[in-house]
């Protein structure tokens, strides 16, 4: 909205081109988003304390927990609100990209608020059934990666009709163009042709598993946030450079246009995450819920593939992985052979259990994500 | 009456920030580390933003 009003200024006042920018609304984002989460941050933490919104703990947790019972939950929603005005304030809302991602983001984020109000409010220890959960998540995940399918093929609107008709009548089998293939980091020339129909089953994947990912993260107080604001820092960096066509020439990276607007709600998902931290860290004064988690990881999902970085995230999201393949292993472990691998699941607790502190385990993951995003942001240039 | 019940409300979450407050006061400066963090990551940013704006 900002831009459409600097625009309209501009044609007075040149100064204001100023905000035709992507760089500068981006930081702009990051600012506005941070400051909007300090301004309602604590009266958000306030009411939900008011209203008894607080986290329950499992009981067969570490011990360490069961003080953190009652401690307001559904802070996620701080950072949706955060997310979603900063970008309605700063993108340009005429770009496709952005709406796709911010629609995907507030489908999980209200799958994750049904599930934390029913839990939390409606004191229904079960929330959202895992059924129930996994087929609104797979709504969403089916409908986005088949737009994006063609929309990331497609530069203009009328293209990616005309494209996605000849998908329809052409018995569903067609190939996309290069842009659209998985791009294997480290090399200049490998990719792997995706074609309409693993393109959609990967994106799937992408998105829904991200968004599961986060959530099963979100375990200690700043775990989860901290990754998300790293990897969205550094999707903003990929999203600025597949958007233009000088650098991702430069870089044999594909050319997506209309991406580099992604970097503004990677600023606002920055920021946002930032500010919720102040409130998140230990002691935290509020968590995210499944709100918050979900959204997050299927927004970073999106942001991912839009910019053709599957593989990338992955290798970024480590902490995530790792956490989820723990939950697996554990899971597979205990039905096949009746033992558990890790003394609990997700690992992070495996970790507590062990004798780290909170606090040990937190800056850990988050030294361990630093570099991961730092090797992930190597491979824009090493290939 | 609802305004008595909207203070008895207040009241009982200020109680119960004071309580995780109290109850998590051995990680405050572990708090307040983390938040000077914050600072800085912004302070660094604006640093980084002088790159473009001149």
């Amino acid at each position: 909205m900002l831009l459409a009003l600097a625009n309209w200024i501009a044609s007075d006042v040149r100064t204001f081109n100023v905000f035709g920018y992507i760089t500068l609304r981006a930081v702009l984002a990051t600012m506005t988003a941070l400051v909007i989460s300090f301004l309602v941050g604590p009266r958000m933490i306030r009411k939900l304390t008011q209203y008894n919104i607080g986290q329950s703990v499992r009981d067969d947790g570490p011990q360490s927990h069961l003080i953190k019972a009652g401690t307001p939950t559904m802070g996620g929603a701080l950072i949706l609100v955060s997310i979603i005005i900063t970008t309605l304030l700063w993108a340009d809302l005429r770009n496709r990209f952005v709406w796709v991602v911010l629609l995907v983001m507030a489908g999980f984020g209200a799958i994750g608020w049904i599930d934390d109000y029913r839990k939390v409010v409606h004191r229904n220890p079960r929330g959202l059934s895992a059924r129930q959960k996994i087929l609104w998540q797979s709504l969403i995940g089916l409908v986005a990666a088949v737009y994006l399918a063609f929309s990331v093929s497609a530069p203009s609107t009328a293209q990616f009709l005309q494209m996605f008709i000849a998908w329809l009548f052409s018995g569903f089998n067609l190939d996309l163009p290069p842009k659209a293939d998985l791009i294997v980091p480290f090399f200049k020339t490998v990719s792997y042709p995706l074609g309409v129909w693993g393109f959609i089953v990967l994106s799937y994947c992408v998105i829904v598993g991200t968004s599961n990912a986060v959530n099963l993260t979100d375990g200690l107080d700043g775990l989860a946030i901290m990754p998300t604001v790293l990897i969205g820092a550094a999707l903003g960096i990929f999203s600025y450079v597949t958007g233009r066509a000088d650098f991702s020439s430069y870089l044999f990276l594909p050319h997506i246009p209309g991406a580099s607007e992604l970097t503004v709600i990677c600023g606002a998902i920055a920021g946002a995450g930032l500010g919720f931290l102040w409130f998140n860290a230990y002691p935290a004064e509020v968590f995210m819920g499944d709100v918050g988690a979900l959204a997050l990881g299927a927004a970073l999902g999106a942001i991912a593939i839009i910019v053709r970085q599957e593989i990338v995230l992955f290798v970024m999201g480590g902490v995530f992985v790792v956490e989820t393949l723990s939950v697996m292993i554990q899971v597979a472990s205990f039905k096949l052979t009746g033992r558990r691998v890790f003394r609990m699941a997700p690992i992070h607790h495996h970790y507590e259990l062990k004798g780290w502190k909170e606090n040990q385990v937190v800056v850990r993951f988050w030294i361990i994500t630093m570099l991961l995003v730092l090797f992930g942001l190597s491979t824009l240039k090493l290939r | 009456m609802h305004l008595a019940n909207h203070d008895l409300i207040s009241a009982k979450a200020n109680l119960r920030i004071a309580q995780v407050k109290a109850a998590y006061a051995a990680g405050r400066s572990q708090n307040q580390k983390v938040r000077f963090w914050i600072i800085t990551m912004l302070l660094v940013l604006f640093g980084l933003s002088t790159l473009k704006l001149r």
